[in-house]
């Protein structure tokens, strides 16, 4: 009986120590800290992922810090560089912004995601001030709206990609398809795709990435192009506040893809679901080859100047094409739009210097710096002949730059996200299996958004 | 009892036979009290609470969340794919870890018993190498080994083949098998020692086959061990994230999602802090469960034997 009062006794106490402590710590984790002080600016950016190479984003805002701090004394420039892929990119970024001690002055952040950031009230409206920046009135509208949610513009876009057809003219010839090649319909696709299956057998016929593996970035520059190429590319639907999980355009989508799958025309999934695959894509164009792939516009640039292994042939043997609607209908031409934006700290202790810091980006010289080293085209229509831009990577960078005013993109709210995985689990299950329908592909759409934001929330579109 | 212990005087000072607690002591637990309270009972209250809102990592629940009550509770309850991770955490956990980790590293310690010195040092330090690498090599080992043109696609003599993605849980699971045998060769290699020689010796001379010295000496005797290895193979794979991350993302699909890959995609990739707490919570119960059973167990044995010395 003595005995058990005692071990009772031991156990309060050493509950009552754990509480105790609990509670200081508990109290003591409130502090939430400020900022780094008025005369520093602290600046974000993803340091391997974006630029073409390891090195290039380090070097690039080291010197736009030189440039400030040269030009600013007093001023310290602190750069953050974040590690990693887009996935990555954004969540270190959105954790830096829950505390004001931590949160950057600046921060890049890939467009799709510059909504949800507004939304979450870590970015300031730049609308004053972009109303008296000149650079700003050559910004096409669509790229001014990329980064706006209800008419206030958070972010400025400092590089673009959209997407085209690229096809090796070797591997058409020897096919005996016509050079140059372009298709008017997604029909032509699967025909050049099916030519090629049967008369270059050593060759991958067509590369169109879909699936998981990559994240929203994955499937935007994949096969997120086609349904921006659908009868009904509607992702939200803004009268009705829902996401559309069936439509017209997603399933011309899957038809599409599970016509690949079954016909065993694209890329092995080993290659198309590696984690790294956007970034394997350049590489897999030239060896083992594919004689057709839904390319960006960073893939020219990558063959000519950033990448080894260089592939200076690329210039004679690769043409690009844009991507056709589905039945041809419209322009003939779309793509998605994709880039990375410069945005600002919603309560940062010096926005006059931050503004000043992203007015010095946007400059022509650092801004195409930026764009050649991200292999992206410039926001700036006015910069797109720019020699200094063509030159890099000629002729791919012109034939892309023809494609920004078809481009549209993808609606970035807090909700998006699992719309995306929706869309990416239905392309993957495509891609994977041919026994995949496009109705079972319907299904999964109507899942993840039904499990991810109530099925109320999930549209189906006549 | 005789009556010298009756008339003696009674003993001065302390008892020294029963337990005491020394008040002066909280002062010295008062360190670890403020880790284990900081670190550890603090991270877990808050991540029950945020389990229970709708925090979210952007968006405008980032900053202004707020309590939901059950509400995520009722969504866990009904979501198909919690129970499907949950499944293949089940599938993973028992596969990889119970029967193939305690399994190998069983017939490891056994088989290297009779194994001639120089090849139970080589297999051994092998085994050991495999749990010492981080998870990352471990991930991109295993990585390497399983795609088209790998080390197993060769083997099999079709260099074209894809086993990761054919059979995408087999091999996260053999990749975490491999890494936690070398541990349990290891509780393996102890216990085997602690069998009396003489017990096997007499069966030998009675000229018991070695299957069946195994199936009736051996085992029985391993039986604690089996357990508690069992058990510590459960706990070191619940957690494993990392390996199936890597290696497959969660994917093809949701082939691999176990449940700590589902909490990290609800929380960090379509931003749902609150219902990815919820999940972690979840896993949290599991381990504490299994961890609760493994101190059991792994007290039992000592406590008897206390008792009869």
């Amino acid at each position: 009986m003595l005995r058990k009062s005692r071990r009772l006794r031991i156990n309060i106490a050493c509950a009552a120590t754990v509480a105790v402590v609990t509670a200081l710590a508990v109290s003591g984790c409130g502090n939430s800290g400020t900022g780094p002080g008025k005369n520093v600016i602290t600046v974000a950016f993803g340091s391997n992922y974006v630029m073409a190479t390891a090195a290039l984003a380090p070097a690039l805002y080291e010197g736009l810090a030189k440039q400030f701090e040269a030009a600013h004394p007093g001023v310290t420039v602190r750069l953050i560089p974040i590690p990693g892929s887009p996935n990555d990119i954004i969540t270190k970024l959105s954790l830096l912004y829950r505390s004001p001690s931590t949160a950057p002055t600046i921060a890049e952040i890939d467009s799709v995601d510059v909504a949800t950031f507004a939304q979450a009230g870590y970015l300031l409206p730049l609308n004053k001030d972009l109303s008296g920046a000149s650079w700003w009135q050559g910004f096409p509208q669509t790229i001014k709206n990329e980064a706006a949610l209800n008419g206030t513009v958070y972010a400025v876009n400092q590089g673009e990609n959209v997407q085209a057809l690229a096809y090796n003219k070797v591997d058409f010839r020897k096919a005996g398809l016509p050079v140059p090649w372009h298709p008017k319909t997604w029909q032509d696709i699967i025909n050049a795709a099916l030519a090629i299956k049967k008369n270059v057998p050593n060759v991958t016929p067509v590369w169109f990435e879909g699936g998981t593996s990559d994240g929203t970035e994955g499937v935007a520059l994949g096969v997120g192009n086609l349904l921006a190429a659908s009868s009904d590319p509607t992702v939200y639907d803004k009268s009705t506040g829902k996401w559309v999980t069936d439509s017209i355009g997603l399933r011309q989508t899957f038809s599409f893809i599970h016509a690949l799958t079954v016909n065993n025309l694209n890329a092995p999934v080993a290659d198309l679901f590696n984690p790294n695959a956007t970034g394997n894509a350049t590489a897999y164009m030239m060896n083992p080859g594919a004689a057709i792939a839904l390319a960006s516009n960073y893939w020219g640039s990558s063959w000519l100047k950033n990448d080894a292994p260089a592939w200076p042939q690329a210039t004679q043997d690769i043409g690009i094409t844009p991507l056709p609607t589905v039945n041809g209908q419209g322009a003939d031409i779309a793509t998605l739009l994709t880039g990375w934006d410069q945005g600002i700290y919603s309560r940062a202790q010096n926005p006059g210097l931050a503004w000043q810091f992203l007015n010095l980006m946007m400059q022509k010289q650092n801004l195409l710096t930026a764009d050649n080293d991200g292999e992206w085209i410039p926001p700036d229509t006015a910069y797109t002949s720019d020699s200094l831009y063509v030159n890099f990577g000629a002729p791919f960078q012109t034939e892309f730059a023809k494609l920004e005013p078809y481009a549209t993109e993808w609606p970035g709210t807090a909700d998006f996200p699992i719309w995306s995985e929706a869309f990416q689990q239905a392309t993957g299950a495509l891609e994977q299996s041919a026994g995949t329908t496009v109705s079972s592909a319907i299904q999964t759409m109507n899942t993840f958004v039904g499990e991810g934001l109530g099925p109320s929330n999930a549209e189906t579109r006549p | 009892m005789s009556s010298d212990t009756l008339t003696a005087s009674p003993p001065q000072g302390r008892r020294l036979d029963k337990r005491r607690f020394e008040w002066g002591s909280s002062v010295l637990l008062l360190p670890a009290g403020i880790l284990i309270a900081a670190v550890f009972v603090y991270a877990v209250i808050y991540s029950f609470y945020i389990g229970l809102t709708n925090l979210s990592l952007l968006g405008p629940k980032a900053v202004a969340y707020n309590f939901t009550g059950a509400a995520n509770l009722s969504r866990l309850v009904n979501d198909p794919f919690f129970l499907h991770s949950l499944w293949l955490t089940f599938i993973f956990v028992f596969g990889s870890g119970v029967v193939g980790a305690t399994v190998i590293g069983m017939a490891l310690a056994v088989l290297m018993q009779k194994a001639l010195v120089p090849v139970r040092l080589f297999t051994g330090a092998v085994a050991l190498i495999a749990f010492m690498l981080p998870p990352v090599t471990i991930a991109i080992v295993w990585y390497a080994a399983s795609v088209p043109q790998g080390t197993l696609a060769r083997i099999f003599g079709n260099p074209n083949s894809d086993p990761l993605f054919s059979a995408p849980l087999l091999f996260v699971s053999l990749a975490n098998t491999w890494s936690l045998a070398g541990l349990a060769m290891l509780m393996f290699v102890a216990a085997l020692r602690n069998i009396p020689k003489d017990i096997t010796e007499a069966a030998t001379i009675e000229r018991v086959g070695a299957v069946r010295r195994f199936r009736t000496i051996t085992l029985p005797l391993l039986k604690p061990t089996v357990v508690t290895c069992g058990l510590l193979m459960t706990l070191l794979s619940l957690g494993n994230f990392t390996i199936v991350w890597l290696m497959t993302g969660g994917g093809p699909g949701t082939a691999t999602t176990i449940l700590p890959v589902y909490s990290y995609q609800q929380g960090f990739e379509f931003n749902n802090l609150g219902y990815g707490a919820l999940l972690g919570n979840v896993m949290l119960i599991i381990t504490a469960v299994f961890g609760v059973g493994y101190v059991l167990v792994a007290r039992g044995p000592r406590r008897k034997k206390g008792r009869s010395s």
